[in-house]
């Protein structure tokens, strides 16, 4: 049996599951019967990028690639994404050169396809460096358009990573889709010996937004970071899961997002660190900073550190609170109006993030998308 | 092998079993009554008729027991699967009524409480003393002071007939038989624990204690302590635990309710030294009216499993409430420990100090709640939890949830574990001190928050129970 037919009878047999904090939409998993086109660029000779559906069907390593998550949005979303994906693509790097390459794609939903199921496998072989910018939005047509005219639109996708020893990888995802869309994002990384993988998690569109990253750090000095940025709309929902788990010896890990919520936002966020036995003279941390624009807000915090070898230093902080007001005042006093102090100090909040990204255009959309969705 | 550095091995080996001292002395058994084991409605009769109980408290027991046998044991934290529910003694009443005076109690429950330095205590810092064996208590006294201003300090079985207004008006109101398993069982069950009553703008200035002590093989203690503090109150109020250890296993599954009214302040300090046979299954809540406090300062070293989260419900504006608590898990222990504050109204504040420290494989695991509800605007609190682990045999986990309903809040939360940095164990034993030595007092220090927060006698004790804990380890 083949890679999809296998995954779609698991999907078939298996019950939408029901989440307790963040209750999932209704209506979710369709079966698109088209395939979605990204643009895609890629400024190397040394990475090769193959559809997903191609490699799947002609390399049956990629199928063997299995990461056993303790975190992860559930086995019915790993088994609809590899059944019926209609996106994605296998980009390996082989690539040591001083600058990394950069694969850049964009998957732009409206008009006939509003449904994308991506399934990304990144690689990097031994020593290799890559680059990978992955940018989900709508057609700029649509962005005036009121959400009732506009179809439900969707987004279901999963990314592998494999950083090989010494490889280094960057993972950078923008998702900027419109205000009534679904998002599920998950992210597994196996990052070996000396190998460093970062992921830049920009989370500033759809309504429903659920994401699980978790980063499998089994090398000696492995090393695994994931910044995230989020803001969510009125009446959006956001869960957000970022889980590291240190296996090797002096493994290093970060995790630090910040957001803000407006009026009616529902956020959920898990920060797991877990040290198993052998991963000593490891570090990992955790930060979340959330700002609080709104009223009827619900923020809940689930900042968890599971330590079985006692060589390590694991440590998390949150911090939860109102916009500063007097910061608001002092930038009104000096001719802004509520609202654009309120986005100057938002984009304040976020530049601790965005002033890692090497992308101009990247750090510059992102501003422009809260420039656009603060009101 | 020369001689010295054999010594040094055998002070290196582990020492499996720590001599616990003073809390392992086993008194031999001498009861007036003890229930079949296992839970039955015919047990829960007798247990009523032995005690001559109002009918509403028999048909609340029957009813407890009912919701006990209908829920499922709780799956999620500690390990329950080898807890033999009908194994367990659930009452035992040893051959003593309640004295109110210690030489009306029988020598070696004396004895027992002697070396335990109760009585001591009780001349030189308390102004009232409880003592609990096995399932009832054998003696209760305060000052005459403060009977005369009207503050009550008895048994609860005594409050049940004497208090029965007050009583009925509390009882189980806040701790419910339907929360969870082991509420039930304690509202089945129940038996002995204090209940203090302290009338309105009355400052206890001594503390009051409770010593509760198990020395029934394989029984179950399900004390129900009951305080309520009237408005501009003050109280603190100290409870001890400890048993002998058993081949057998033994259950505590107590109920702790508290009630702070306007302007009111309670201080709630336990020391917990269960033996390791123990399944600490308690639980303890506090509601606090317009600015009144809560202070909770929490001890847990004993029990085999503990799983302890003493909860402040801040119910009226200006409220607040402070926890501190230390946890020491070492081998065979899994002490899932924790607190939970739920701010239900405006400019309430709370504060979370908690460290852990596991050893030779003990499981420390902090699991806390910080709940704000939407009314409750300008909202402050900070929660801090620390783990110390001393080598990597043990676990320790933090696992604190916040759950935040309103924007005009202020949250603040940190956790750190580690283990004793090895620069710091060289800088001491740079300046002269051994390696054990510099290793114990890094640990008194990483513990001296809370200790500092104890009872003079208390925090001697803690000391005592960590350098008794640390024996093993250090060398």
């Amino acid at each position: 049996m083949n890679f999809r037919q296998h995954h779609q009878d698991a999907f078939n047999k298996m019950e939408t599951p029901v989440w307790n904090r963040v209750s999932l939409p209704n209506e979710l998993f369709p079966k698109p019967n088209y395939k979605v086109e990204a643009s895609i660029t890629s400024d190397s000779d040394y990475v090769n990028v193959t559809a997903f559906c191609d490699a799947i069907d002609s390399d049956d390593s990629i199928a063997q690639l299995e990461f056993t998550a303790k975190k992860q949005l559930g086995p019915v979303f790993k088994h609809y994404i590899n059944g019926y994906a209609n996106a994605g693509y296998v980009v390996k790097s082989t690539s040591k050169a001083f600058k990394p390459p950069v694969v850049d794609i964009h998957y732009v939903l409206g008009g006939e396809t509003h449904t994308l199921i991506d399934n990304h496998v990144i690689i990097a072989e031994a020593g290799a460096k890559l680059d990978v910018i992955i940018d989900y939005h709508v057609e700029k047509s649509d962005y005036n358009k009121s959400e009732n005219t506009l179809e439900q639109t969707a987004h279901y996708g999963m990314t592998h990573i494999f950083a090989k020893r010494g490889s280094r990888v960057r993972v950078f995802k923008l998702q900027r889709l419109n205000k009534s869309a679904y998002h599920f994002d998950q992210v597994f990384a196996s990052v070996e010996e000396s190998a460093v993988v970062d992921v830049f998690d920009v989370q500033v569109g759809s309504q429903f937004k659920a994401i699980s990253h978790e980063f499998d750090l089994k090398g000696r000095h492995s090393e695994g970071h994931i910044k995230s940025i989020y803001f969510g709309d009125q009446d959006s929902k956001l869960d957000l899961s970022f889980t590291m788990n240190h296996r090797g010896k002096k493994s290093n890990s970060s995790i630090l997002s910040k957001g803000a919520l407006d009026s009616n936002a529902l956020k959920v966020f898990r920060g797991n660190l877990f040290f198993e036995t052998g991963a000593s003279q490891s570090v990992g941390k955790e930060e979340e900073f959330v700002m609080l624009l709104g009223d009827n807000i619900k923020s809940d915090s689930i900042p968890a550190l599971m330590c079985a070898e006692d060589d390590v230093i694991g440590a998390h902080a949150a911090s939860v609170g109102q916009v500063d007001l007097n910061k608001l005042f002092y930038l009104m006093s000096r001719g802004f109006s509520e609202i654009e102090a309120k986005k100057l100090v938002i984009k304040a909040s976020f530049e601790e993030i965005l002033s890692d990204v090497p992308y101009e255009a990247f750090r510059v959309t992102v501003a422009h998308e809260v420039d656009r969705r603060v009101c | 092998m020369n001689k010295e550095s054999g010594d040094d091995m055998a002070k290196k080996s582990y020492i499996e079993e720590v001599d616990r001292g003073v809390y392992d002395i086993i008194n031999r058994e001498d009861h007036k009554y003890k229930a079949a084991k296992g839970l039955t409605e015919e047990i829960i009769r007798e247990i009523s008729r032995e005690k001559d109980e109002p009918a509403w408290m028999l048909d609340y027991r029957l009813k407890s027991l009912e919701i006990f046998n209908a829920k499922p044991m709780p799956t999620w934290g500690a390990d329950l699967s080898e807890l033999d529910m009908d194994n367990i003694v659930h009452y035992v009443r040893p051959n003593t009524g309640m004295s109110t005076s210690w030489d009306d109690v029988p020598d070696d429950i004396k004895q027992t409480f002697d070396r335990l330095g109760i009585p001591e205590a009780e001349r030189k810092s308390l102004a009232g003393v409880g003592a609990q064996y096995d399932s009832e208590v054998v003696y209760h006294s305060m000052r005459d002071d403060l009977k005369a201003k009207g503050v009550v300090y008895t048994d609860m079985d005594s409050a049940v007939k004497s208090y029965e207004g007050i009583v009925r008006k509390y009882f189980m109101t806040m701790i419910t038989n339907r929360d969870h398993k082991f509420s039930a069982l304690h509202g089945a069950v129940w038996s002995g624990g204090s209940f203090v009553y302290v009338p309105e703008g009355i400052e206890v200035d001594f503390p009051l204690q409770s010593y509760f002590r198990l020395n029934a093989k394989g029984a179950g203690q399900f004390e129900h302590t009951l305080i309520v503090v009237e408005k501009n109150a003050s109280l603190h109020f100290i409870e001890g635990c400890s048993a002998p250890k058993y081949s057998v296993q033994n259950l505590h599954a107590g109920a702790v309710e508290l009630f702070v009214k306007e302007g009111a302040k309670l201080r709630y300090s336990t020391i917990e030294n269960w033996s390791r046979n123990m399944y600490n299954l308690n639980t303890k809540r506090c509601m606090v009216e317009k600015n009144g406090k809560i202070e909770w300062v929490s001890g847990s070293f004993g029990s085999k499993v503990s799983m302890l989260y003493p909860m402040s419900i801040l119910k009226g504006e200006g409220a607040s409430s402070e926890f501190t608590g230390i946890t020491f898990a070492a081998k065979g222990q899994y002490l899932d420990t924790g607190t939970k504050v739920v701010h239900a109204a405006p400019n309430t504040t709370s504060i979370v100090n908690s460290k852990s420290i596991s050893k030779d494989g003990g499981h420390a695991f902090y699991r806390g709640l910080l709940r704000v509800t939407p009314n409750a605007i300008n909202v402050k609190s900070t929660v801090n939890c620390e783990s110390l682990m001393l080598d990597n045999q043990s676990k320790s986990d933090t696992l604190p949830i916040i759950e935040i309903g309103n924007a005009k809040v202020d949250i603040g939360h940190e956790a750190k574990i580690g283990r004793i940095s090895d620069d710091t164990i060289f800088y001491l034993m740079s300046r002269g001190i051994s390696e054990a030595e510099a290793k114990a007092m890094i640990v008194r220090g990483f513990v001296e928050p809370i200790t500092k927060e104890l009872p003079l006698e208390y925090a001697v004790e803690l000391n005592n129970l960590i350098n008794l804990e640390l024996e093993g380890t250090i060398g």
